[in-house]
């Protein structure tokens, strides 16, 4: 570590050179002149405007290399400002482009996660590069890993490959996943399973190949995997089963995204399936359940996905003793069949179900394409019931209870009062 | 006014920062013995254009050893080397210095050197007084200008040698016609593939001056194309059919990498290479008291003539006033007689340029060899580099064919009378 501080320590030294400070004050003049200068006043203004303003930085760049030129001085530094901020505009102006053809919370993710720690790598990369030599930079050793000696290179290499093995494997793999949808007729359940072993299988394959590169050797790969069964066995066995958990679930298809379970009572969608935990999306209240993935081992778990994605649903009515049984059947049956989000196969059924205290008990099921959809279509039948027993006259009886009060000293018969509730609407 | 002071306020901090920064910039810059550190930058050649090990060879601890002690006696001192392969040296400090950022100094061979001159990516430098009194003036007058300037000066010589396995080769060559004898009896000779290391080999036929006027003419003026003369066609013809014949031998072997020829030899696969004198040390550990060393072969007994090796040292174009003067003062430090009797001794196969460092010829077989190497060598007049380096890479090509047998002596003559001509025909015996 020592020896790359004094490495970067020593790039100062270029400083004592006037030809540096002379391309350097010309490139933060330029710079910040229109950082605090030019900036504030363009902020309001229209992109289009704010980006001539940044080719005006350009141009002015440009202009000031080919002054120091004509007077014979060196221009590299600034030539150099003026690729890196092209580039970097490029970019920006990429950017609005893509955020017109693809929306903007998608670029924006792009950039925040892809393009700008790659920018942000390039230009760290090509600063060394014109003060130092590169490999020879990333030849210095920093510290012993393992026993082995590990590089700035090594260490680099270790921190960003992961990272963007994580972010981009993404996009590969969605693409893999898509043509084998295409090819194969999978589900997208299926689908989504696939992509997400193959990014653990790419993300486990780099991060394996980048240990191998920074001259991590099997042995000492053995001894960490060894600490690592020691640390399973200790404190981290609930995030390895975790894991497992996870990856068995995917393989084993009962829980994977886009599938719907029935958790505490509520249908709700798994979003995604991590290493830790899967994240469900409640709904009722729009809520996201996160559930680690051993509790869907030791937990019964409904899903209405398994097989298809349809789902019976019921509704329980009740009608006065005096309707005939069977012309509320074939009324509650033609309600759910007018119903716009109940399927007409299979084919929705009413049943008598039992004779109440007050009234006979019906009972209307039908099936529906989108489980999550469950309790806006049951209250759309319900209301519909309503209104269709309303215009046929059918009574919703409520129930009524007669009190007798044996007669005191204190009451007569006469006040001995019949009580009765009654339901305001009811018809 | 308040409105006017209160739209003022905003931009108070925004003119302090500027400020700031910029007496920030001012101070580093003019403060060089402040807190910036006094840092010398140099770049070093590596030895072969194929291979990336450091021109110094293994002997990387010896210099350290140098920057080590040129820092502990200038406090505050810090020196950063990079190395570069021979094909990007020239390249990189063009680019570098384009920036500002070239090296200070530069270590690299006597041809890069001119190289680096011609291109002006290096700066003459004049030393006053009588500072390089002590160096031989048969290095230092290639390097002298006008007005007591230097282009570079001299750090370390280097001689071409034979290198041998002495339980196969008990008792060396010392003619072109002997090796050739003794390949035929089984010896596995290694011969390098370029000109310039070939160059002794032309002591056989004579063919050194023919061969010098070849490189220094320049072929780009194709209304006038060099002319060799009967006697210089002859010469040549001579040169070349003898590579032909050593090419013809089973036991004779040509490698386009020299460091390739050292491998071989310390592996046991070839008995005898043509080498250099950097090799000594690590062929040593190699092949222990097997290795021999001895002048490389000439003509009726005599050794071959060689090209003079030296490592030099050249000034950067961009150094500020006090890079300058360190970069004179580790020169100087380099070249005192203490530090190239410790270079001589701790850089195996390096001779010193100052006259006053005693070297052990009678002590040391070794020396003896190079020093005689060294005394038989000659330097090239290298007036256009550019001019030398593309017939150089034209008579490669040449040779190249040559050996392959693509093309024949009679053709390979042929496309030096008139070069840039079409390409030889392959199915050509």
């Amino acid at each position: 570590m020592d020896k790359l501080l004094l490495e970067i320590a020593g790039w100062l030294g270029y400083l004592s050179r006037p030809l540096v400070l002379l391309q350097g004050f010309a490139i933060a003049a330029l710079m910040l002149g229109h950082h605090w200068g030019i900036e504030p006043r363009l902020a309001a203004r229209p992109p289009l405007v704010r980006l001539l303003g940044s080719l005006g930085l350009l141009l002015a760049l440009w202009l000031s290399a080919e002054l120091l030129q004509a007077l014979g001085q060196p221009t590299g530094l600034v030539e150099y400002a003026v690729r890196v901020y092209a580039i970097w505009q490029g970019l920006i102006v990429a950017r609005v482009v893509l955020a017109g053809r693809f929306g903007a919370a998608p670029t924006d993710r792009l950039y925040g996660r892809i393009v700008k720690p790659l920018f942000l790598l390039f230009l760290a990369g090509s600063l060394v590069n014109q003060l130092d030599s590169l490999q020879e930079v990333a030849d210095i050793p920093l510290f012993r890993l393992f026993n082995e000696p590990l590089s700035t290179g090594g260490a680099v290499l270790l921190f960003t490959i992961p990272y963007f093995l994580v972010v981009l494997s993404e996009f590969p793999v969605a693409w893999l996943g898509g043509l084998l949808q295409r090819l194969l007729g999978l589900s997208q359940g299926t689908r989504q399973a696939i992509q997400i072993a193959c990014r653990y299988l790419l993300i486990g394959g780099g991060v394996l190949w980048v240990m191998h590169r920074i001259g991590l050797n099997p042995t000492a790969i053995a001894a960490m995997a060894g600490g690592l069964s020691v640390g399973l066995g200790f404190g981290i066995k609930e995030v390895f089963s975790n894991f497992i958990s996870g990856l068995w679930l995917l393989f084993e298809g009962s829980v994977r995204p886009g599938e719907i379970l029935f958790i505490d009572g509520d249908p709700c969608e798994v979003r995604s399936l991590g290493l830790r935990a899967a994240v469900l999306w409640r709904d009722r209240d729009n809520a996201e359940l996160v559930v680690p993935n051993q509790d869907f081992f030791t937990t019964t778990t409904t899903t209405y996905t398994g097989s298809d994605r349809m789902r019976r649903s019921q509704v329980d009515v009740s009608a006065a003793y005096r309707h005939d049984p069977e012309t509320v059947i074939g009324l509650l049956e033609q309600v759910a069949l007018a119903s716009p989000r109940v399927l007409p196969q299979p084919a929705p059924k009413a049943l008598l179900l039992s004779y109440g205290d007050s009234a006979i008990n019906y009972a209307l099921r039908y099936w529906i394409e989108n489980p999550m959809n469950n309790s806006g279509i049951k209250s759309e039948v319900s209301i519909a019931i309503w209104h269709r027993f309303s215009e046929e006259a059918i009574e919703i009886p409520f129930p009524q209870q007669v009190e007798h009060q044996a007669r005191t000293d204190q009451t007569t018969p006469e006040r001995a009062t019949d009580r009765a509730e009654e339901r305001p609407g009811a018809p | 006014m308040r409105r006017r002071s209160g739209r003022q306020s905003p931009r108070a901090p925004r003119i302090l920062k500027l400020g700031c920064t910029l007496t920030l910039l001012l101070g580093l810059g003019g403060c060089s013995n402040g807190f910036l550190p006094d840092t010398l930058f140099i770049y070093v050649e590596n030895e072969s254009d194929l291979s990336r090990q450091a021109e110094i060879g293994d002997s990387h601890e010896a210099v350290l050893q140098l920057l080590k002690d040129f820092e502990q006696v200038n406090p505050g001192v810090r020196i950063q080397v990079q190395y570069f392969p021979s094909e990007a040296i020239v390249p990189a400090t063009a680019l570098r210095n384009a920036r500002a950022l070239g090296p200070d100094l530069l270590v690299t061979r006597l041809f890069t050197a001119l190289q680096l001159h011609e291109q002006n990516l290096t700066a003459p430098v004049s030393f006053p007084g009588k500072r390089f009194d002590e160096i031989h003036n048969r290095f230092l007058s290639r390097f002298r200008l006008a007005n007591n300037q230097f282009l570079a000066v001299p750090l370390l010589a280097e001689a071409q040698l034979a290198c041998f396995n002495k339980r196969r080769v008990p008792v060396p060559p010392t003619s072109l016609d002997e090796l050739i004898a003794l390949s035929a009896k089984g010896m596995r000779v290694g011969l390098p593939l370029s000109a310039p290391d070939l160059y002794w080999t032309t002591s056989g036929s004579e063919a050194k001056g023919s061969l010098n006027a070849l490189l220094e003419s320049d072929n780009s003026n194709a209304a006038a194309p060099t002319r060799l003369d009967a006697v210089e066609q002859r010469q040549l013809r001579g040169w070349l059919n003898w590579l032909d014949d050593a090419n013809q031998q089973l036991n004779v072997e040509f490698a386009e990498d020299v460091i390739e020829l050292r491998d071989r030899l310390g592996k046991g696969e070839r008995d005898w290479i043509s080498c250099h004198s950097l090799w000594l040390g690590l062929l040593g550990r190699q092949l222990g008291s097997s290795l021999g060393v001895s002048q490389l072969p000439g003509r009726a007994g005599q050794p071959a003539t060689t090209l003079t090796h030296l490592k030099v040292w050249s000034f950067g174009e961009h150094s500020s006033p006090r890079q300058r003067q360190l970069a004179k003062a580790f020169v100087l430090f380099t070249l005192n007689p203490v530090n190239q009797r410790r270079l001589m001794l701790d850089v195996p196969g390096s001779l010193p340029v100052n006259r006053q460092v005693l070297i052990p010829t009678k002590s040391s077989d070794r020396f003896a060899v190079m020093t005689a190497s060294m005394d038989n060598s000659i330097m090239l007049n290298l007036r256009n580099p550019h001019v030398v380096e593309q017939q150089g890479d034209q008579l490669n090509d040449l040779l190249r064919q040559l050996i392959l047998g693509t093309l024949d002596v009679d053709g390979v003559l042929q496309d030096l009378s008139a070069p840039g001509g079409a390409p030889p025909d392959p199915g050509t015996p």
